[in-house]
């Protein structure tokens, strides 16, 4: 006979059992399966081949993997940074009592509920040479910037659009965590005569670290993994200038059919992100938050 | 698992002649193709019209989005579930018989006495894209070379005869382009004259006829050493960067950004002259094609032409039973019976060696630029051959967006472009 209490602890697992599945299934096993493709030799046509360490070593010779480490990098801080600022400050004017407010909630929120394709292909027309963009800026007399066909302003255009679709999601983030500081707080120290700065360095800033936080591994995290917008807007151009991480081990995988080698920088990206939580993790812990 | 062995092997039994009783019977077949709208809109009455003739063997057609169709093939080859006959572009190819993934089709199945009879019934070069090893492994459907189309009216604005004075060479273009030409101060509000730059496929097909037009070629005969940055390939990348950087006909920035469809630039009249394939007729439409003249691909050196040539054609797959290859075979000889139909339904020519002298094609020479496609196709030559095809295309891209878009030097970009092919050559 089984205990209600065993019987609450088996009904406890029946619940998580579909998602752990899906965990296994999906995640786990196929993490683990790249992981073993990476020191094979497989181009889906012939048997795979074990070749020990030959992919990293490929991929260290590899001026387009160090080409595209570095752009993913500049790709996440660039986007990142301003998002985690930008976001705030529009939680902070959002969270006022501004005119219109539910409107301007909702139309910020629009960019993250289009189409990630749609966004992509209007940006596109947007940067061409004759574009829109070019058109406002040659009414204030600013000459016209080959903003995707040229190395230097190519990956700096596509940041702009993760910036422009990364405030909203974020900025709705910061305003839940915003909404959560009880009103109490901020009243007392009003009486007590801290002015809105010291308001906002003391009271809101602390008990948003945890909100703080969470953006900025989730930010971090979901642009290391852009793979869209280089794919559509750029095609990696000019010059490989927009090859990110994600590009380059699609194009290595599924165009060049070197299973092997795009496994193993699936394998570093997979490091680079898994070192990236856990040291935020670490800081959230330290600092108790 | 049954207890008694026998009733257990007597089920295997069962199984086996069952299935070999079903094969024998109804030979049915899959037909897995790109997407073209018109091309599959055909194949589909074709496969339609099978059917009805073939009842017991019927035909599945299935068409997929190009991208995703040769990871969609190749994956499907390696897992033993692709379709039984295929569509492939010639260039991809190599990577397919290098590995054995594709049956040698057989000539006298398809009513040839041999491969060599069969090559007399198509246009020179035009089976030599999918001749590997002196066997043939796939049979084209459409054929079609890059040819230069340029418009008229502008021609006739800058006091240019099109029929006249269009260009033969690629100095003709710097001559008549410093005409056609429009600019307001610095900025070219109207091309002369530019390449397609949207997809290192596109670069491949003009860029690999370029170095030949020079002499050279993008590997050595072995095809394991990367020869492009030899002087023709210098010389190739010198004529394709002068037209922005010495002569400024020419903004290769609006064709770079000008992606899917940059044959567009021509009908909307950002540009004069543009190079493209025969299907950009049907693509710009009739009303469009009036005020449009379709040329020869250009020549560095007259006596040595040379102009890009791509297709799509059908192989089998080999892992299908000895009697389902030949009904491929049937099918196939039924795909390609009517060469003016193809013709007429995709807007493709079809490498019939008497394709122009097809009764009813008369129309097509005088209106739709056959002649000249044709004669293109004449002299046209398939891009390399390599297994490592896509990587290559990209090293060559790269190195011309480089020299075109950074002002690179041709030399030092051409041998780094050699130094990324040898790299992916030598992880054949």
């Amino acid at each position: 006979m089984i205990s209600y209490k065993n019987w609450l602890k088996i009904v406890g697992v029946l619940f998580v059992l579909p998602a752990l599945l899906h965990l296994f299934v999906f995640k786990l096993y196929p993490l683990i399966e790249a992981l073993k493709l990476s020191f094979f030799k497989y181009d889906l046509m012939s048997p795979p081949v074990y070749v020990g360490l030959l992919n990293y070593q490929n991929l260290w010779d590899n001026p387009l993997f160090h080409q595209s480490f570095f752009n993913s990098l500049i790709y996440m801080l660039g986007v990142s940074i301003p998002e985690w600022f930008l976001a705030l400050a529009l939680a902070l004017l959002l969270n006022r009592p501004i005119l219109g407010r539910p409107f301007i909630r909702l139309a910020y929120f629009i960019p993250i509920a289009m189409s990630q394709i749609v966004v992509a292909v209007i940006w596109k027309f947007m940067y061409h040479p004759e574009g829109l963009i070019n058109t406002i800026i040659g009414f204030i007399g600013i000459d016209r910037i080959n903003w995707l066909s040229s190395e230097q302003t190519a990956l700096a255009s596509l940041i702009m659009i993760g910036v422009w679709r990364g405030i909203p999601l974020f900025g709705i983030i910061y305003l839940a965590g915003l909404q959560s500081i009880p009103k109490d707080y901020h009243e007392a120290a009003m009486i007590d005569g801290a002015n809105v700065l010291q308001r906002f360095f003391y009271i809101t800033l602390p008990l948003l670290l945890p909100t703080i936080l969470f953006v900025i591994v989730i930010s971090l995290i979901s642009s290391i993994k852009v793979f869209l917008n280089p794919l559509v807007i750029t095609g990696g151009g000019p010059n490989g200038s927009t090859k990110v991480l994600p590009y380059f081990i699609y194009e290595t995988g599924f165009t060049y059919f070197r299973m092997g080698e795009a496994a193993a920088a699936s394998t570093i990206m997979f490091i680079l992100i898994f070192f990236l939580t856990l040291f935020f993790l670490r800081v959230l812990k330290k600092g108790d938050i | 698992m049954t207890k008694n062995p026998c009733i257990f092997k007597i089920i295997i039994l069962i199984t086996f002649v069952l299935n070999g009783i079903s094969s024998s019977i109804g030979q049915g077949l899959s037909w897995w193709e790109h997407s073209n709208p018109p091309h599959n809109n055909y194949s589909k009455e074709l496969v339609s019209e099978w059917n009805t003739k073939n009842p017991t063997a019927k035909v599945e057609y299935e068409f997929f989005a190009m991208t995703p169709y040769l990871k969609k093939l190749t994956t499907a080859l390696s897992t033993r579930s692709a379709a039984d006959v295929f569509t492939v572009t010639d260039s991809i190819l190599p990577s397919f018989t290098s590995k054995n993934m594709l049956a040698p089709i057989n000539p006298t199945l398809l009513g040839y006495k041999n491969l060599d009879e069969m090559k007399k019934a198509y246009l020179p070069n035009s089976l030599d894209g999918y001749i590997f090893q002196g066997k043939l492994f796939a049979v084209p459907v459409i054929a079609t070379p890059l040819s230069l189309y340029i418009n008229r009216k502008h021609f006739i604005e800058a006091g240019l005869d099109p029929d006249k004075d269009y260009p033969k060479t690629w100095e003709d273009i710097t001559k008549v382009g410093k005409k056609l030409v429009k600019t307001d101060g610095n900025k070219i509000t109207r091309e002369a004259f530019d390449f397609p730059m949207h997809s290192s496929t596109w670069t491949m097909w003009y860029f690999n006829a370029m170095i030949r037009q020079y002499g050279g070629e993008i590997l050595d005969p072995s095809g394991k050493k990367c020869t492009v940055n030899s002087d023709a390939g210098i010389q190739a990348m010198k004529t394709r960067v002068m037209y922005s950087q010495e002569n400024k006909i020419s903004d290769p920035t609006v064709s770079f950004a000008t992606n899917a469809l940059p044959a567009e630039d021509l009908p909307k009249g950002r540009v004069s002259m543009f190079i493209t394939h025969a299907g950009s007729v049907a693509q710009f439409g009739p009303e469009v094609m009036k005020d449009i003249k379709v040329v020869p691909f250009p020549q560095a050196n007259p006596k040595r032409t040379v102009t890009p040539l791509y297709g799509f054609a059908i192989a089998i797959n080999p892992q299908i039973s000895e009697s389902q290859t030949k009904a491929a075979h049937e099918f196939i000889k039924f795909v390609i019976k009517d060469p003016k139909a193809w013709y007429t339904n995709t807007a493709y020519p079809y490498p019939a060696a008497n394709f122009l002298d097809l009764p009813g094609i008369e129309d097509a020479r005088k209106n739709k630029h056959l002649d000249v496609f044709l004669s293109d196709i004449k002299v046209g030559k398939y891009v390399q051959r390599s297994s490592q095809i896509l990587e290559i295309n990209e090293a060559i891209h790269r190195a011309i967006e480089r020299v075109v878009l950074k002002g690179d030097v041709p030399k030092s970009s051409l041998d780094q472009a050699c130094k990324e092919i040898d790299t992916a050559l030598a992880q054949q």
